[in-house]
């Protein structure tokens, strides 16, 4: 009886919120979300890369001397030029980029 | 010996100089930790077997544990050592045996991460005669670039099928043009061409479709599925139809005009001190492009324009693009002094 009388306040305020959202139609829009592996992100503030989600404003080195964007950019090592440098690429949006056809960011040199 | 002692310890300064490529403290050889997700990935799954014979897989393969790609994910195989297969590592020639994987775990709980497949072997630039690697495109987005040598086929390749689009195009519109006067023959009415956008009735109008489908989050630059008529002078209306036959693409071989639509274009806040239009952020976004993806670019100044990067993007993305297209968009966001440099290209 006391658990009861206990639980009464949240046992309202959850059936005050389950009505606002069957009779609040505005609360009740649906949208698909991207996936990330078996995980959901939010393309405003963050991005797929690899399998993990990283927010937009993540940077890594791209070889010893480059910083890049990996949400809006690609790195790639030229493993088998003479010059074995690397190049950061930009990512294509809609489409999935590779380092063979993407455009040219900047060359990071050796 | 006092040379060499002095050059060996001079490179072994410069070498300390640099970031250095440390072992994982938590993944074996063959893996990567993966700082966000904590775990261990298979270095064969994010890059895929080495693409040419007799090269193996680096410490990590390249990666240190904050996720930084330090050195190339491949090297050489050792003198004495083989690998003709795409494994992963290099094994003696003579035997033809599989190296054993080095010991990984370095003592730690190995968490590994979830499995994915693996990429198929890439395309191998090296010349020789004992590749034998399959000419097959890489589905993983970190793939590698490919030697000049084997460009210059495609890049003749792009030329042709550029040429091609260009030679569509012109015919569309020849097409179209007779069309287009049929429906003007009709009072008051103009009509919007998806592609064109061509001027129908007053020279001085241009009826304005909606060119493109805006991504979320670029609805604030764009209106969609309406149509506007935006009052330009009469050069400008003239001078447009000559780029739609034009690819996007030349802009960037047009490197005076160009620099003159970055000066224009890029700097923030838009003209007379405003931000409400006329910027490359607002051109991004009339080209369906996110908010974010802008924010990126402009991040990338003062080394790198944002409007170049843009003008890139698109040609990348639809190598169909005409300057047309681009004179729509800065005809709608009012840049009549962007649409003047552009119309030299006319």
């Amino acid at each position: 009886m006391v658990v009861l009388l206990l639980c009464l306040p949240l046992l309202r305020s959850l059936t005050r919120t389950m009505l606002l959202r069957i009779f609040d139609s505005g609360l009740l829009v649906c949208q698909s979300v991207p996936w990330c592996g078996d995980r959901i992100y939010n393309p405003l503030e963050q991005c797929c890369e690899d399998d993990t989600i990283l927010p937009l404003n993540r940077t890594r080195l791209c070889g010893p001397n480059c910083i890049y964007w990996p949400c809006f950019e690609l790195c790639c090592p030229e493993s088998f030029s003479p010059q074995k440098k690397f190049v950061v690429r930009l990512k294509v949006l809609g489409v999935k980029s590779q380092c063979h056809s993407a455009p040219i960011s900047r060359d990071c040199g050796r | 010996m006092g040379t060499g002692c002095f050059l060996h310890t001079a490179l072994l300064l410069m070498a300390q100089a640099l970031p250095q490529l440390e072992a994982s403290q938590y993944c074996g050889h063959l893996e990567y930790w993966n700082p966000d997700n904590k775990c261990c990935s298979s270095c064969l799954q994010r890059f895929g077997p080495p693409p040419c014979p007799d090269h193996e897989f680096v410490e990590n393969c390249g990666l240190n544990d904050f996720g930084d790609l330090l050195t190339h994910p491949f090297r050489k195989c050792p003198p004495g050592q083989c690998n003709p297969d795409g494994a992963e590592q290099c094994s003696p020639c003579s035997s033809g045996v599989a190296a054993s994987t080095p010991m990984g775990n370095r003592g730690r709980t190995l968490q590994r991460c979830k499995e994915k497949p693996i990429p198929p072997k890439g395309f191998c630039p090296l010349p020789s005669e004992e590749t034998r690697a399959p000419i097959s495109p890489v589905s993983s987005s970190l793939s590698w670039t490919t030697k000049s040598t084997s460009t210059q086929p495609s890049f003749v390749l792009i030329s042709v099928l550029i040429l091609v689009l260009v030679l569509l195009l012109i015919s569309a519109v020849i097409l179209l043009l007779p069309l287009q006067r049929h429906c003007c023959r009709h009072k008051g009415k103009t009509i919007s061409l998806p592609s064109s956008g061509l001027v129908c009735g007053d020279p001085n109008t241009y009826t304005l479709p909606s060119l493109h489908s805006p991504s979320p989050g670029a609805l604030e630059a764009l209106e969609t599925r309406t149509t506007e008529k935006v009052y330009l002078p009469p050069l400008l209306g003239k001078d447009l139809p000559g780029l739609e036959s034009q690819p996007l693409s030349r802009l960037l071989d047009e490197l005076e005009v160009l620099e003159e639509l970055i000066v224009l274009l890029d700097p923030e806040p838009g003209p007379v001190g405003c931000m409400a239009y006329g910027t490359t952020r607002h051109l991004a976004a009339r080209y369906g492009l996110p908010a974010t993806w802008s924010t990126f670019a402009y991040s990338l100044r003062p080394s790198r324009s944002p409007l170049r990067a843009l003008i890139e993007m698109v040609v990348a993305r639809e190598p169909s693009a005409s300057l047309g297209q681009l004179g729509a968009h800065l005809a709608h966001l009012g840049r009549a002094d962007a649409l003047r440099v552009l119309s030299k290209l006319g």
